[in-house]
């Protein structure tokens, strides 16, 4: 049994009243693990909406406040952004679908509140893309990625142009044409969720996924990211979906139906299985006996689950074991395996191999602290 | 001194000294000192009730005299 | 229990596991096995309280020797906030600095409960005076002298300034100095702690003054705002202060809040109630006595703003004739501040 079972975050998560009945030595250990995962803003919003806010000790309660004034900032910046992004881009006529984050602060969903904001993503339907990056270049958009070797990665197999960094805010902007990618073994239809897609407000091309694509899309994200820093983030994010959306009726049926449409049988399996069982969401019996049907075999069933409740739980060293790092790439390996044929894959994990040797990533301190 | 302190159109808080006036801009992420001769217009401005009378009249003038780029801040 | 009441071994042995200082509204665990950094420690930190319990603690923070070849080759010390390493290792002599970097750095980025200023803060009868100022004005020359001097050292780099009540919170932790400031604040305040000066840095030599005893004491203690000012060190230059308009002095705090974008227009306003309860000046100065002579006038003048002109004018009057009246500046016996 590995020690992240009983970690404090995960416990708190599950249960968010129970931070008014923490000990202060727990406290240290839910802030530090908070803090790796990026769920301190979370934690303050879940504390208030449990009505327990009042009564938290006030040094840990002091930092959850702090982080979730940092993320309320971001949110302000992230709604001038979408802003700013649909100015660039309204008058292609075309949808403007928001992705994740973005969406779920537009929308005021619940995963929105506490959360960090950093890019935007958004998803056009595929004829419109060299019009948007257009658009977007001419509106101060930089692409970036300059070299020869990125530039084929994102345009020919990924689903997404590179990072769009603008040149005076300093925003990055993800342009996506699908949610998975090209090359992908599994080829979700990106028309059927732009088709589905619902309008913000009085903009009727700028929209967000239909509630289930909303959730199939975090589970997809969630299960196939290349980078999986912000794993138990992103399964907070979906276990929050799932509560909120749990309330309209006929959900969890339209759920099932929608993943057999769009081919995401095996990533709906997984997503709710994972989150019930690190998160306890609450799934109902009939859901997960549909879904059941599409798991994977049992030997793998098993292995597979170990490796997501290693990569998914939290990061933080009092949290983790020998086994997590080992977890953790297996998982990336598979993620990078699902988007891209072998040959692809192998040349395309020696290059970020050889860039991760040579990059220099980390400031020096001198710099970094105040001049005197 | 102490300053006059107020917040216009929802948007603009506004720290007036007499001897000086800066303006916070919650829409753009932006701080402006403005010169004596703009802190002046934006003077009489108000004292015609601008605010409450002619908000648009307000706005333009906010929008001519204050800068895109703050003197802190980011430009839209 | 303060630090230096601590056997020093127990203290090193302690330092080696994690031991948990209070440092104003903080508490830092703080865990090294490196031995001239757990001997400025103990030096720098000697009246600290040190907390024993095991309950909740704002920052762990590891200094060590890198795993690897760079433990004994060209050795190096990194800097780790709770695992997290934000810098490039430093040679292992800077261990001590990096440490101080690495602890504003931590308050700085996450403690957003305060609107954070880049500036010196000092309190003498009630008031506090907030220095804010870019490297090369001797902002810490002039707070290390003034802490000897009868003023309340609350911080040299990082004011706290509360978002609700107005107040400056204390931190008080060692005061950085660079090169020739170090040699001159050893012959104004003989009874400073200094410690050894780490010759190589990015910065040139720094070495840390001990934040003095009666102040490390108060650091629970706030403070009400009472002057703004900004201070240059002019070489040969007469002590002056001059009158600073409120709208600069704001825009001048706003350029050295370090969490700004974070707060925005709750530390707008913040900043000018700040600004608003003090009296706003320019100083600037050369020899540290005469400075020393204009901030006791400060402090005794009335809070209200009116005798606070009346002040100013008298102030900038005897300046002027003093450079009427002064002599070619005096090099051996003068403590000039770089």
């Amino acid at each position: 049994m590995t020690r992240h079972r009983t970690a404090p975050l995960l416990a708190v998560l599950r249960e968010p009243g129970l931070m008014a009945r923490l000990s202060l030595t727990q406290w240290d250990l839910l802030v530090r693990q908070a803090r790796t995962a990026g769920l301190l803003g979370r934690l303050h919003a879940l504390a208030l909406g449990a009505g327990v806010a009042a009564q938290l000790p006030a040094a840990p309660a002091a930092h959850l406040a702090a982080a979730h004034r940092m993320a309320a900032a971001q949110a302000d910046e992230a709604r001038r952004e979408v802003a700013l992004v649909w100015q660039a881009l309204h008058g292609l006529a075309v949808p403007v679908v928001l992705l994740k984050g973005a969406a779920y602060l537009m929308t005021g969903l619940p995963p929105a509140d506490g959360r960090s904001f950093t890019d935007i993503d958004i998803l056009v339907p595929k004829t419109a893309l060299v019009e948007a990056e257009s658009a977007l270049l001419f509106h101060g958009w930089l692409t970036t990625h300059h070299n020869a070797y990125d530039q084929r990665y994102y345009r020919e197999w990924m689903h997404e142009l590179p990072p769009m960094l603008h040149r005076q805010r300093g925003t990055v902007l993800d342009l996506h044409h699908g949610i998975l990618p090209e090359t992908s073994r599994l080829r979700p239809s990106a028309e059927k969720l732009i088709a589905a897609a619902r309008p913000l407000g009085s903009e009727p091309l700028l929209q967000v996924l239909a509630p289930a694509d909303m959730v199939l899309h975090s589970m997809v994200h969630l299960l196939h990211n290349e980078e999986m820093g912000r794993g138990l983030r992103d399964l907070s994010d979906l276990d929050l979906l799932l509560r909120h959306f749990a309330g309209t009726p006929g959900f969890w049926d339209q759920l099932v139906a929608r993943a057999a449409e769009l081919g995401l049988e095996r990533v709906l399996y997984y997503g709710l299985n994972e989150g019930q069982a690190l998160l306890h969401t609450p799934v109902p019996p009939g859901t997960l006996q549909a879904v059941a049907l599409h798991a994977p075999p049992p030997p793998l069933r098993r292995l597979m689950h170990e490796l997501w409740q290693h990569a998914l739980g939290p990061q933080h060293a009092s949290a983790t074991d020998a086994f997590t790092p080992l977890a953790l790439g297996a998982v990336v390996l598979r993620a990078h395996w699902l988007r891209m044929p072998a040959g692809l894959l192998f040349r395309h994990m020696l290059v970020k191999g050889w860039r991760r040797l040579t990059e220099k990533g980390q400031q020096s301190p001198e710099a970094a602290a105040p001049q005197v | 001194m102490t300053a006059h302190h107020q917040t216009l159109l929802g948007r603009y808080d506004v720290l007036d000294w007499g001897d000086g006036c800066v303006i916070y801009d919650r829409s753009g992420f932006l701080t402006h000192l403005l010169d004596p001769a703009t802190a002046a217009l934006l003077r009489d401005s108000l004292a015609l009730g601008d605010e409450v009378q002619a908000p648009y009249r307000l706005q333009t003038l906010l929008d001519e005299l204050l800068p895109l780029t703050g003197s802190l801040g980011v430009s839209p | 229990m303060e630090l230096h009441q601590l056997d020093p071994a127990i203290a090193r042995q302690r330092l080696a596991a994690g031991l948990r200082l209070r440092s104003g509204p903080f508490v830092v665990a703080l865990r090294s096995d490196i031995p001239a950094l757990s001997q400025q420690v103990l030096q720098q930190y000697a009246h600290h309280t040190v907390v024993d319990d095991d309950g909740f603690c704002d920052f762990h923070v590891h200094v060590t020797p890198p795993a690897n070849l760079r433990r004994w080759w060209r050795p190096q010390a990194r800097f780790l906030l709770d695992g997290d390493e934000p810098f490039t290792p430093l040679p292992l002599h800077h261990a001590f600095p990096m440490l101080e970097w690495g602890l504003n750095w931590c308050i700085s980025t996450q403690a957003h409960q305060y609107v954070i200023l880049h500036a010196a803060v000092l309190e003498r009868g009630g008031r506090t005076v907030v220095m804010p100022a870019p490297s090369g004005s001797g902002k810490s020359t002039l707070c290390a002298a003034l802490a000897h001097r009868g003023w309340r050292l609350l911080s040299d780099e990082l004011a706290l300034l509360g978002l609700n009540d107005g107040l400056l919170w204390p931190l008080t932790r060692p005061i950085s100095l660079k090169n020739r400031s170090i040699g001159l604040i050893r012959d104004f305040a003989p009874d400073a702690l200094i410690g050894t000066p780490v010759p190589d840095t990015i910065k040139g030599a720094v070495a840390h003054c001990a934040p003095p005893a009666a102040a490390v004491r108060a650091a629970q203690t706030p403070a009400r705002p009472g002057w703004v000012v900004l201070p240059r060190y002019t070489p040969d230059a007469p002590a002056l202060l001059s009158p600073l308009p409120k709208a600069q002095a704001v825009m001048e705090l706003i350029d050295a809040c370090f969490n700004y974008s974070i707060h925005r227009h709750q530390g707008f306003a913040a900043l000018g109630r700040l600004v608003d309860s003090s009296d706003c000046h320019r100083f600037e100065y050369s020899q540290l006595d005469e400075a020393m002579a204009i901030f006791d006038r400060l402090a005794g003048t009335d809070a209200d703003a009116d005798a606070g002109a009346d002040a100013e004018v008298a102030v900038e009057a005897e300046a002027e004739a003093n450079e009427k009246t002064r002599a070619p500046p005096a090099r051996a016996a003068g403590n000039a501040a770089p």
